[in-house]
């Protein structure tokens, strides 16, 4: 698989159809990195294995990164999917990248096209249900050591024993389902007090922002100062303030990669609330995010004269 | 020279009870999940000790993530100031690492500079760090580099190294050390109990009932326990320190309890590669991937800049003070929009300088202690240790 994926880079750079290649090569610790290669020598740095999943898509609009050039990227169907948002939400336009492919299979097919691209999303298995590579998290609990993951008898946490804070920090689709489900059956005051009791814990250090392929914005509503719409410390009104902000602002839009999770130094299972946010739209308004379609729907980006709903007309 | 004595793994229990019943708030280490906390506890019961350093540094203790520093009240056309509701609360830490405890020195010369920090000192004045040396450590561990250790006394009030099954050496680094050795001197005994059941329970429970702890003979203490698997502790100690009678603190060889962290790089060669690094190529070429959040300076035991935000609320306001880095973009970008580092590339030299040029420099400290917190929490695999190996060892 890694043999094939550095022979494609080395063609797409010597063709010179791209400028460079961002990829993942080892890292730190048996952790894997985000790698940018530039000339045909370098594509050996490239690896492709079961802990390569962190989300590339996030590099596709860096400021620093475009200003090296045309890129390829390698996409596993997760980056696969927040790519086909970004073009869906005109981010990223035809010409702009090739997409170096890799199915759950191993299969790789290079698209310049991203409409193919958003067929191809389509055709592939539905949103979750992902892939067996994206069950390992590139998070490693190296610094814990061998961990017992005991949940503490401290009373911050007992919303958190018996509700569903996985121990284990790899996150799965199939676990993510069930601490969504577990979560969504609690009672309301009890959801609440997980909730807070997790926001508790958040820095405001903002890399679930950072680590989001969706998180654009050139100016994100926090740092809006003028006035100030969102309380920007750290304390519980503005935690939660923040954490409602970027899960209503990712509805329908989070393509459900986790990223913003593996990034959470504090590891507060933000991704289920854009999961369930997720769940919500598809329930609601039938559509599905990381789907290219003839003409895509963003309920709650969109006004119609006609909207059945009369309170914002 | 720093005084030693030694203390039992229950009689530090007994201590840290006893501790939070005095009324001072004792924070601690404490497992949920993934990440270990330093929160407030009542026992050692909730202590987690499965950790080579906490997610979060301890500085939270002297500086909060956000803290009152104004309060006011709007009557009319007039503002009147208010007291801030910020008092210190007389506290111990426990569990921290020989590189936080450190690390107190580094956030002490930034904020006694130019000015003192009412708040800082406020809680700086009022709170032990009692820390547990390092037995263990793991590849992003890089203490001895920037010239701690596994056992460094820098910064503790006392530090506690493990030594056999269930004992303590105990190592008076402070005369806040001395105060609190003194207050609770029943704890600390000057003699090897010599025979420490697996648990150590038995004859922890001894030493902390006997109020002359501090003055108990080995012999007493060797000759009041009974259990078998003691012996074989016995024997171990015997074996390490060569000699049959119990030994002293001060004959207990620290250095062969502690993790065997290396050198990874020389800070001297280090800061001159620095000093001429300013407009090299490595900035941009190690913050590619730098994703440009805060995780690494806000799990840091030495970052220390903050933002004020004024919160109002109808005719109240507060002012606080928040953590904040200069690795956001926002950090440094001016009212007329121009931001003069506005790449990741500059935000992250501005890290590196600062922690290791510009700081020593102007406070001749160190900004970071090697605890690798930052490597273990970024999200992008932006390993600090590899970085400064590579400005080290560059031509």
């Amino acid at each position: 698989m890694t043999e094939q994926l550095q022979q494609q880079a080395r063609k797409l750079l010597d063709d010179q159809e791209v400028n460079l290649i961002i990829g993942y090569g080892e890292g730190s610790a048996r952790a894997v990195r985000a790698v940018f290669v530039r000339s045909p020598e370098e594509t050996e740095k490239l690896i492709l294995d079961e802990r390569c999943t962190a989300n590339l898509a996030v590099y596709l609009n860096k400021k620093e990164i475009r200003a090296l050039g045309k890129p390829a990227i390698v996409a596993r169907p997760s980056v696969q999917r927040s790519i086909v948002q970004l073009a869906v939400e005109n981010q990223l336009a035809n010409g702009d990248i090739t997409v170096i492919g890799i199915d759950d299979d191993g299969t790789l097919t290079l698209f310049s096209d991203l409409d193919k691209l958003g067929e191809h999303v389509l055709a592939q298995a539905p949103l979750r249900g992902d892939s067996p590579i994206a069950s390992s998290g590139s998070r490693s609990a190296s610094s814990e050591a061998s961990s017992s993951g005991e949940a503490s008898s401290s009373p911050e946490s007992s919303a958190s024993t018996e509700s569903p804070h996985s121990p284990e920090s790899p996150h799965s689709p199939e676990m993510d389902e069930e601490r969504v489900r577990k979560l969504s059956s609690l009672p309301m005051e009890e959801r609440f007090a997980f909730w807070m009791s997790e926001f508790a814990e958040c820095l405001k250090c903002y890399a679930c922002r950072a680590a989001c392929p969706l998180c654009y914005c050139e100016r994100c509503t926090v740092d809006c100062n003028q006035p100030q719409w969102v309380s920007v410390p750290a304390h519980p009104l503005g935690n939660l303030e923040w954490h409602v902000m970027r899960a209503m602002h990712l509805a329908g839009r989070c393509t459900e990669c986790g990223a913003c999770y593996d990034a959470c130094p504090v590891d507060i299972p933000l991704h289920l609330l854009t999961q369930k946010m997720h769940d919500n739209m598809e329930e609601a308004f039938g559509t599905s995010s990381g789907e290219k379609k003839d003409k895509p729907v963003f309920p709650l980006n969109s006004f119609r004269p006609d909207d059945k709903e009369d309170f914002f007309r | 020279m720093i005084k030693r004595a030694f203390i039992t793994e229950s009689s530090l229990a007994g201590l840290i009870g006893q501790l939070a019943e005095s009324g001072r708030r004792v924070l601690g280490p404490v497992r949920s999940g993934n990440r270990v906390m330093f929160k407030e506890v009542c026992s050692m019961e909730e202590v987690d000790i499965d950790h080579i350093v906490t997610t979060v540094s301890p500085k939270e203790a002297l500086l909060p993530r956000c803290e009152e520093i104004v309060r006011w009240k709007n009557q009319g056309k007039e503002t009147l100031m208010a007291d801030e509701n910020n008092p210190a609360v007389p506290t111990v830490v426990y569990g921290l690492r020989p590189c936080d405890a450190r690390s107190v020195e580094a956030l002490h010369a930034v904020y006694t500079w130019d000015t003192d920090d009412g708040f800082f000192l406020s809680k700086y004045d009022t709170t032990t760090f009692i820390t547990l040396s390092c037995r263990h450590c793991d590849e992003h561990c890089f203490c001895v580099a920037t010239g701690g250790g596994p056992g460094d006394t820098a910064g503790s009030d006392l530090l506690l190294t493990a030594l056999e099954d269930g004992l303590y050496l105990v190592e008076i680094v402070s005369e806040k050390g001395q105060a609190l050795a003194n207050e609770y001197d029943s704890f600390f005994t000057m003699a090897h109990p010599g025979v420490m059941a697996g648990s150590g329970a038995e004859s922890g429970h001894g030493a902390a009932a006997n109020p002359g702890g501090a003055t108990q003979s080995g012999a007493t203490a060797q000759s009041g326990a009974e259990a078998p698997s003691g012996t074989t502790a016995q024997s171990d100690a015997e074996a390490r320190h060569g000699t049959t009678a119990a030994p002293s603190p001060d004959q207990i060889d620290k250095e062969s309890y502690l993790a065997d962290v290396e050198k990874h790089f020389d800070l001297d060669t280090l800061r001159e590669r620095l000093e001429k690094a300013f407009d090299g190529p490595v900035w941009e070429e190690q913050s590619l991937r730098c994703l440009g959040c805060g995780a690494c300076a806000f799990v840091c035991p030495t970052c220390s800049c903050f933002d004020i935000q004024d919160e109002t609320y109808g005719t109240t306001g507060q002012r606080l003070r928040c953590w904040d880095t200069c690795g956001l973009g926002q950090f440094t970008i001016h009212t007329s929009g121009h931001n003069p580092r506005e790449t990741q590339a500059q935000r992250w030299r501005q890290r590196i300088m600062h922690k290791f040029s510009y700081g020593y420099n102007r406070l001749n400290i160190t900004g970071c202690v090697g605890c690798g917190r930052c490597s273990r929490a970024c999200p992008a695999d932006m390993n600090l240790a590899e970085h400064l190996i590579d400005i080290a060892g560059a031509k």
